[in-house]
C-alpha cells in the first residue's frame, strides 16, 4: 500500500483506505468541526450581484453593454453552484472596481442625460433632476426611495460643480450603495403575511428568472401589490418566461447545473489535443446555448429532450468536431444528427471536454453526480499509484485496473461502469470506434437509479436517464439551489416534495414556475 | 514559556500599538527602522524529501539538490524538519484539499460540494497578520496566483474568514495597475464620500441580518475602509522603481507559467520595498496543480501526474526533482531581488521572513507528515537562521503561531487548538 516507501507515513494509510472501500454518497461527506463559532447557513442569505448579474443588470438601467464585471475579480463558486451567496464577498479589489465601474458608468451615460431627464418647459432642471431621482432611483435599487434617501442624493446633485456633475454622481452613489450591489431584504417578521415584501419577490423573480434587475412593469406590479400570494407570484413567473429575458435566466441555470460555466475561459491543459483552441472553445459553448434555447422555446421543453435530442447547432468550428460539412454560410445551423450516436446535451463537445480528463471517470462522475445528486469523496490517502497506462490497451481496458482493487473499486464502481458508456467520444467529443487500434467497447452499467439497467452509448443511457425519477428529483434539486443561492436545507423538504410534483412532466419551464410559488422562495415561514 | 518567548510577546504588543502612529521609516528603535514582511511562497503537490532534506547537523549542514539554488541565503535560511499538518489528517474531499485548507488556517477542511470538501474553517495566518499590521499600509495584503486556476478548496489558501477565501490577482499586469496605476477616474474628488456614504447604508441593511450574512457585509466595509485608506494615500516617495512589465502575456497559456510567476515577483518585491504592503502570498498553481514544464525541460508529463509515481520510477523521481529544483530557483530569485533593496544598511531581505510551503509533503502517498517547510529572510533579526531544526513531529500550527509572533501578534494559539503547543518560539526566536 506504500508504493514510496522511504522515509515517509510514519501512519499508515490501510485502515483508511480499507474504510474508504465503500463509497459513500448524499450527505455521508465527512463534516469534521470547524472553529465552534461556526454560523448555520441561513435560509435567505444576503446575496450580493454575481458578475454575470451585475453586467446584465448595468445593461438593462444603463443600456451600458461595456460588460464591466468582466474586469472584477472572478465570483468564488462552490461546486456547481455559480452563485452560492455564502462565497459571494466584496474584497477590497473588488471594491474599487465597484467604484471604477460606478464612476463609469454613471460618467459613460451622460449624453443621455438631456433624454432621460425630458424637462418640460415649466420645469427647473431642479425638478427634472428630483424626479429621476426618484425613478431612476426605484429601478436601480429595486423599490421606492424613501423621502429621506431622494433628499440625499438630491443634496448630491446640489453639491456638485454643476448639473451633469451632479447626476453623474447621483447615479455612482446608486450604484456604488449596497442596495445596488447587494438584494437587501427585510426580516420578515416585520410582515404582516409573514412572506417577503412584494419588491423583494420581485427581485427574486428577476435575477433567478431573468439574470438580470426587474423590468419597471415588475416593479409596477410589486408596487400595486400583485406580487403578495402564491399565486400572483406563480402568475408573475408564467408572464416573465415569456419575455426574452427569461432565454439567458434558464440558459445560466442549465449551465450552471451542467457545470459549464467555464467552457470558454477554462484553460486547455497539456493532454488536450492542439485542436482545442480558444476559438474552438467558445463554439462549443454556443452550440449548447443555442441547442438549450432550441429545447426550450423552440421545441417542448422537456428533460427528455435535453438529454436525448439528437439534433444539435454547428458553426464551422464544431461541424469539424461532428465530422459534418460546415454550414455553407459558416455560421451556427441546427441539424439532425445519427441518433445511433448522439443524444443531447449529454454527447455535445462542451460536455464531454470539461468532464474529459480522466474521461471515463470524470463523465461517470458527471452522471452520478449532476443528474442523479449523489456526490462522491474524493479518493483517499495512500491510494494505490494509477496504472501503467500502455499504449496497447484502450482507455477502458486501462482503467479496469482501478475496479480490481479493493481499494478502488467501492467509488470507482459508482463511476467508471456508467463512463465507460461514453468511450465512443474522443476527449474533445470526436465519436470514434477505434480506440488505441482496438475497437470500442462502450457498454456500461446504470446503477443506484430507479431505472438501473445494462446499456451500451450514450444513447442507449440517455433513454434511461431521461425517464428516471432520480434524474429529475435531482435537475429540481440544482434549479432549487440557484433560485434561493444556496444548497438546500433540511426545512426546505416540503418545498422540494412541491416542486417534484409539480415537475412529472420533465418541463422545464414548469419546474422554474413551480420553484417560484415554494415556501422557500417565497421566504415564507409559519405563523 | 519561557523568557524569550515572553520578552518576544511583549516587544509584539507594544509594536502593534505603534503601527499607524508613527511614519512608515521610525518607530521600533535603530534595529527596527524597517517594517518586518512576511511573504508566503506556495508550491503545489509537496516534495521529494530524500531529495529535500539537508545533510549534517544543525548548524553544520549541507543543503541538498533541491534547496542548493538557496546556497547563497543558506545563512539566512531556516530549513524545518518533522513538521506534521495535523489539521490535514483527513477532513471533507481528498488529500489535497485537506493540506491547503488547513494549511495556514489549522482547521481541518470541511464538508462540502467541491468533490466533497469544503473551502476553510478558518481565517488564514495572512489575514490573521494582516488584520494586525494591514492597516498602516494602502494593501492591508496582497495576494498573487500564477495560473491558480478556477476558484474552490484546492485553488485558494487565503481565508478572510471561515469559508471566505482572497482571490489572489492573476495577472502581474493587473496587480501592478492596481498598486501603481493612477487612482484617479472621473470625478476624483467625489470617490471619499461615495466609499463613506455606501459603508453607512450598509450599517442600515446589517440590522436585518446576522451571522455569516452580518459577517460578509462587515467585511465588505473593511474592504471599503482598505480602498479609502488607499484614495488617501500619499503616494509614497518610490523608493524602488516598479518593475517594467512589458506586453502582456496570455494567462492561460501553460507555457506562460515561469514568465507569469517571474513578473509577479517582480510586482511583489516593489510593492514591498515601497511599504504598499508588509504581508504577501504568491501561490504557484494550485493543490494538485498540473503545470507542464514541457517548455522548459521537454518532457510532456505534468507535475501533478509526476508527483504521483512511485520512488521506483527513477526517470519521473529524476524530473520531479528537477521541477523542485526549478521551484527552488524561483524562491532564490525572489529572494536575490529583494536582496537589491537596500534598507539602511540593510536589505528588505533582512526586513522580510519568506515561508516556503506545500499542502503535502510526499506526492506519492499523500502524506502530511516531515512538511517541506523552509523559512528566508532575516525578519529584522527575530529569527535564528542559518540552521535545519526538526521538531519530531510537533504541529505546523506552532509553526504559524512563531510567525505571527514574529509579526507582533503576541499568540499562543493558531487554528484548532487542540493542535498546538504554544509555538516553536524557544527554537527560532532570537
Amino acid at each position: 500500500m506504500n508504493p514510496a516507501g522511504s522515509g515517509v507515513g510514519r501512519r499508515g494509510g490501510l485502515a483508511l483506505c480499507a474504510a474508504m472501500a465503500t463509497c459513500y454518497w448524499s450527505g455521508a461527506h465527512p463534516q469534521p468541526g470547524g472553529p465552534p463559532d461556526a454560523s448555520p447557513l441561513s435560509a435567505a442569505p444576503i446575496r450580493r450581484l454575481t458578475n454575470a448579474e451585475y453586467d446584465n443588470t448595468v445593461r438593462d438601467l444603463l443600456g451600458d453593454t461595456t460588460r464591466p464585471a468582466e474586469k472584477f475579480p472572478t465570483d468564488v463558486q462552490s461546486g456547481g453552484l455559480v452563485n452560492d451567496a455564502r462565497t459571494q464577498t466584496t474584497s477590497a479589489a473588488l471594491e474599487k472596481r465597484y467604484l471604477d465601474a460606478a464612476q463609469g458608468l454613471a460618467h459613460a451615460a451622460n449624453g443621455q442625460f438631456d433624454g432621460w431627464l425630458a424637462c418640460s418647459a415649466i420645469e427647473t432642471r431642479r425638478d427634472c433632476a428630483l424626479r429621476f431621482v426618484k425613478t431612476f432611483g426605484r429601478r436601480a435599487w429595486r423599490r421606492p426611495l424613501s423621502a429621506d434617501e431622494s433628499a440625499r442624493l438630491m443634496s448630491v446633485y446640489d453639491a456638485a460643480p454643476d448639473a451633469t456633475r451632479g447626476l453623474e454622481r447621483v447615479i455612482a452613489s446608486l450604484l456604488i450603495s449596497p442596495d445596488f450591489l447587494y438584494r437587501p431584504e427585510r426580516d420578515i417578521a416585520t410582515t404582516a403575511n409573514m412572506m417577503k415584501g412584494p419588491f423583494e419577490i420581485a427581485t427574486r423573480l428577476s435575477y433567478f428568472l431573468w439574470t438580470t434587475t426587474p423590468s419597471d412593469a415588475l416593479l409596477d406590479l410589486a408596487e400595486q401589490g400583485k406580487l403578495s400570494t402564491r399565486e400572483q407570484v406563480g402568475g408573475a413567473a408564467r408572464w416573465m418566461l415569456v419575455d426574452a429575458r427569461a432565454h439567458e435566466g434558464l440558459r445560466t441555470i442549465i449551465f450552471s447545473w451542467l457545470g459549464l460555466s467555464e467552457v470558454a475561459t477554462r484553460a486547455p491543459t497539456a493532454v488536450d489535443p492542439p485542436e482545442l483552441t480558444t476559438a474552438v472553445r467558445a463554439s462549443m459553448e454556443m452550440e449548447t446555448a443555442r441547442f438549450i434555447d432550441w429545447v426550450l422555446w423552440a421545441s417542448d421543453g422537456r428533460l427528455s429532450t435535453l438529454l436525448t435530442a439528437p439534433r444539435t447547432f454547428v458553426d464551422a468550428q464544431v461541424a469539424t468536431l461532428y465530422g459534418v460539412p460546415a454550414p455553407a454560410d459558416g455560421a451556427s445551423t441546427l441539424i439532425d444528427l445519427d441518433p445511433n450516436q448522439r443524444s443531447g446535451v449529454l454527447t455535445q463537445p462542451s460536455l464531454l471536454w470539461i468532464n474529459s480528463t480522466p474521461a471515463p471517470i470524470l463523465r461517470g462522475k458527471f452522471v452520478r453526480e449532476q443528474l442523479l445528486c449523489q456526490p462522491l469523496p474524493n479518493p483517499p490517502p495512500d491510494v494505490p499509484p494509477a496504472p501503467i497506462l500502455l499504449p496497447s490497451q484502450t482507455n477502458r481496458q486501462n482503467l479496469e485496473a482501478h475496479r480490481r482493487s479493493p481499494a478502488c473499486n467501492g467509488c470507482h464502481s459508482q463511476m467508471d461502469p456508467i463512463g465507460f458508456g461514453f468511450e465512443s467520444y474522443d476527449s474533445i467529443g470526436r465519436y470514434r470506434t477505434i480506440d488505441r487500434g482496438q475497437p470500442v467497447d462502450a457498454s456500461g452499467n446504470l446503477t443506484g437509479t430507479d431505472n438501473d439497467g445494462q446499456f451500451v452509448g450514450v444513447p442507449d443511457l440517455a433513454r434511461r436517464l431521461a425517464v428516471s425519477q432520480t434524474v429529475r428529483q435531482c435537475v429540481a434539486k440544482q434549479f432549487f439551489r440557484m433560485a434561493l443561492g444556496r444548497f438546500e436545507l433540511a426545512s426546505d423538504a416540503p418545498s422540494l416534495a412541491g416542486v417534484n410534483d409539480a415537475f412529472a412532466s420533465g418541463d422545464l419551464r414548469e419546474l422554474a414556475i413551480a420553484i417560484t410559488t415554494t415556501d422557500a422562495f417565497l421566504g415564507k415561514k409559519a405563523p | 514559556m519561557s523568557g524569550i518567548h515572553r520578552r518576544n510577546l511583549l516587544m509584539g504588543a507594544g509594536a502593534l500599538s505603534l503601527i499607524g502612529a508613527l511614519p512608515r521609516t521610525l518607530g521600533l528603535g535603530s534595529s527596527h527602522r524597517y517594517p518586518t514582511r512576511i511573504v508566503f511562497f506556495y508550491t503545489p503537490n509537496g516534495t521529494v524529501l530524500n531529495s529535500f532534506r539537508p545533510t549534517g547537523t544543525a548548524t553544520n549542514f549541507q543543503l541538498s539538490e533541491i534547496l542548493a539554488p538557496l546556497q547563497p541565503f543558506k545563512d539566512k535560511m531556516l530549513v524545518l524538519g518533522e513538521l506534521d499538518n495535523l489539521a490535514a489528517r483527513t477532513g471533507g474531499g481528498g488529500p489535497h484539499a485537506w493540506g491547503l485548507g488547513s494549511m495556514l488556517t489549522g482547521w481541518q477542511v470541511p464538508g462540502g460540494h467541491f468533490f466533497g470538501a469544503g473551502y476553510a474553517a478558518g481565517l488564514s495566518l495572512d489575514q490573521h497578520i494582516a488584520n494586525l499590521v494591514g492597516n498602516g499600509t494602502p494593501f492591508r495584503s496582497l495576494e498573487l496566483g500564477v495560473q491558480p486556476s478556477a476558484t474552490g478548496p484546492r485553488q485558494r489558501l487565503s481565508y478572510a474568514a471561515p469559508g471566505n477565501p482572497m482571490p489572489p490577482f492573476e495577472s502581474p499586469w493587473e496587480a501592478h495597475s492596481a498598486l501603481f496605476g493612477p487612482t484617479a477616474g472621473p470625478d476624483p474628488d467625489a470617490r471619499l464620500s461615495l466609499l463613506r456614504q455606501s459603508r453607512s447604508e450598509i450599517d442600515v441593511i446589517a440590522r436585518d441580518y446576522s451571522g455569516d450574512d452580518a459577517a460578509r457585509l462587515a467585511y465588505h466595509q473593511s474592504s471599503i475602509d482598505e480602498v479609502d485608506r488607499r484614495l488617501r494615500h500619499t503616494p509614497p516617495s518610490i523608493v524602488f522603481p516598479p518593475p517594467q512589465l512589458g506586453p502582456a502575456v496570455d494567462l492561460q497559456a501553460l507555457d506562460n507559467y515561469p514568465v507569469i510567476g517571474q513578473k509577479h515577483m517582480d510586482v511583489l518585491v516593489a510593492a514591498l520595498a515601497n511599504d504598499m504592503t508588509r504581508v504577501a502570498s504568491l501561490q504557484w498553481s494550485w493543490a494538485s496543480g498540473e503545470p507542464s514544464f514541457q517548455k522548459l525541460f521537454g518532457f510532456p508529463e505534468d507535475h501533478h501526474a509526476l508527483s504521483h509515481k512511485p520512488d521506483n520510477d527513477l526517470d519521473s523521481r529524476a524530473k520531479l526533482v528537477k521541477i523542485n529544483v526549478w521551484q527552488a530557483q524561483q524562491l532564490a530569485y525572489l529572494a536575490n531581488q529583494m536582496s537589491q533593496v537596500k534598507e539602511g544598511d540593510e536589505t528588505l531581505l533582512d526586513h522580510t521572513v519568506i515561508f516556503w510551503c506545500s499542502e503535502l509533503s510526499t506526492g506519492n502517498v499523500h502524506s502530511h507528515e516531515d512538511m517541506p517547510y523552509v523559512l528566508l529572510g532575516g525578519a529584522n533579526g527575530r529569527l535564528k537562521t542559518g540552521r535545519w531544526l526538526k521538531f519530531g513531529g510537533a504541529s505546523h500550527t506552532d509553526l504559524l503561531v512563531t510567525l505571527a509572533n514574529v509579526m507582533g501578534s503576541p499568540i499562543s494559539v493558531f487554528g484548532d487548538s487542540k493542535y498546538g503547543h504554544g509555538g516553536l518560539g524557544d527554537a527560532l526566536l532570537v
